[in-house]
């Protein structure tokens, strides 16, 4: 299993140049905001932690893609489905490693984001916290889109579509929780959301990546 | 081994096989053989148990009994040959030494390319990283897709003697082919037709 593992880890991190894309388009997305709408500290209080939620959403969504599809190009996903390691932890470790490429730099650059937002400083911690809770549930999200759309011709364009709904559980109370700052409630409801994402979805995942193998 | 009772294939809206029957015993070589787009990989693919795309029955192996090749060898572009070998083992939870890895790529004669990413191999070099994982296998039934084509003497060669090793331990061999291969062991040819 540590072979897995590590192989994920090679996978996803050989890729940086993407990853550093995607990362890229996010700065320069949160950077061009305050230029098309308005500088004014007022306005961008308002928006900032929305905007930062977003362009979160999107950055991940966009690097779920590659997760799957080379494999199944490839044919790894055959051997994946022949072997005798779990296809639900063979997915856990796809979505651990997606968070760990691109959820975690997100939470890491957040407090930068912030302040390109001007959001007053007592939000900060909160903020970060409540993304730190919130992308592994999206990266598990992620991973089940793009399972769900391996091999079909318009995978790209039908997977956000596909996933989009059931990002917003996670999107509501994860800013509800950033703007209340740290009520235990939303917290909770984020660690129950989390808990079961990582429960369901590998396993669902694993339905999904047999059936795109076998087609 | 294999089990096929009145099978049938279809591609789209093609029917590609139909009523095909096949019965592989164990320790048995068999080579499927026909054109191309007969539906040799497809049949391949029903016997790893990879595709339900199929009427009629099928009585097939255990998974931990099968090791598939296929005309996609399944490695990973950005890990060398070295790290493609030790993954595809580790998938069947064998895990050998890095010397013994080293080993079973030199034997196809991999060189220093084995510490090179896959992506900047040749066809027939990143064939042979597949090739290499059939000195660790433990499985009794092999299922090798079009495994001699884009090998050059020498590999064909290599593979011809572990195909003959492993049906002379007993082991089942199936292959796709639509050359004739010289194998020492007796080999059932089976021609598909259009």
């Amino acid at each position: 299993m540590r072979d897995v593992l590590m192989r994920e880890w090679w996978v996803a991190s050989r890729s940086l140049g993407r990853l550093g894309q995607t990362l890229l388009f996010m700065v320069l997305v949160l950077v061009l905001f305050p230029l098309a709408i308005s500088p004014e500290r007022a306005v961008l209080e308002q928006v900032g932690v929305g905007a930062v939620w977003i362009m979160s959403l999107l950055a991940m969504l966009s690097a779920a893609e590659h997760s799957i599809g080379p494999d199944l190009k490839s044919g790894a996903l055959d051997q994946m489905v022949l072997s005798e390691i779990p296809l639900w932890w063979q997915a856990l470790a796809k979505a651990l490693m997606h968070w760990l490429t691109v959820g975690l730099p997100i939470v890491l650059l957040s407090p930068i984001m912030c302040l390109m937002f001007a959001v007053e400083e007592r939000y900060w911690f909160w903020i970060t916290a409540a993304l730190f809770l919130t992308t592994p549930i999206l990266s598990l999200l992620c991973v089940l889109g793009a399972s769900l759309t391996a091999g079909l011709n318009a995978g790209s364009a039908l997977m956000p579509v596909l996933v989009a709904p059931l990002m917003l559980p996670p999107l509501i109370f994860g800013t509800q929780w950033a703007y209340q700052m740290g009520e235990p409630f939303y917290g909770y409801v984020l660690a129950a959301l989390l808990s079961l994402t990582s429960v369901v979805v590998p396993w669902v995942v694993s339905l999904a990546l047999r059936v795109a193998a076998s087609r | 081994m294999i089990h096929l009772k009145h099978i049938t294939l279809h591609r789209g809206d093609k029917a590609l096989l139909a009523h095909f029957e096949l019965q592989v015993a164990p320790g048995e070589a068999v080579q499927l053989s026909g054109p191309n787009g007969v539906g040799k990989s497809s049949l391949l693919r029903v016997c790893a148990g990879l595709s339900d795309d199929y009427e009629g029955e099928a009585i097939l192996p255990p998974k931990s009994d099968v090791l598939y090749i296929g005309h996609r060898y399944g490695l990973t572009d950005t890990l060398s040959a070295v790290e493609n070998l030790r993954y595809l083992l580790a998938l069947k939870d064998i895990h050998p030494a890095e010397s013994e890895l080293v080993g079973a790529l030199s034997e196809f004669k991999l060189g220093q390319a084995m510490f090179d990413r896959a992506s900047t191999l040749s066809e027939g070099q990143r064939k042979r990283i597949a090739l290499s994982r059939l000195r660790f296998s433990r499985e009794p039934l092999w299922l090798l897709d079009e495994a001699f084509s884009a090998l050059d003497q020498g590999g064909m060669q290599t593979l011809a003697e572990f195909c003959e090793r492993h049906v002379e331990a007993g082991g089942t061999l199936v292959f796709t082919s639509h050359q004739m291969t010289a194998l020492t062991v007796p080999v059932r040819t089976i021609a598909l037709q259009v």
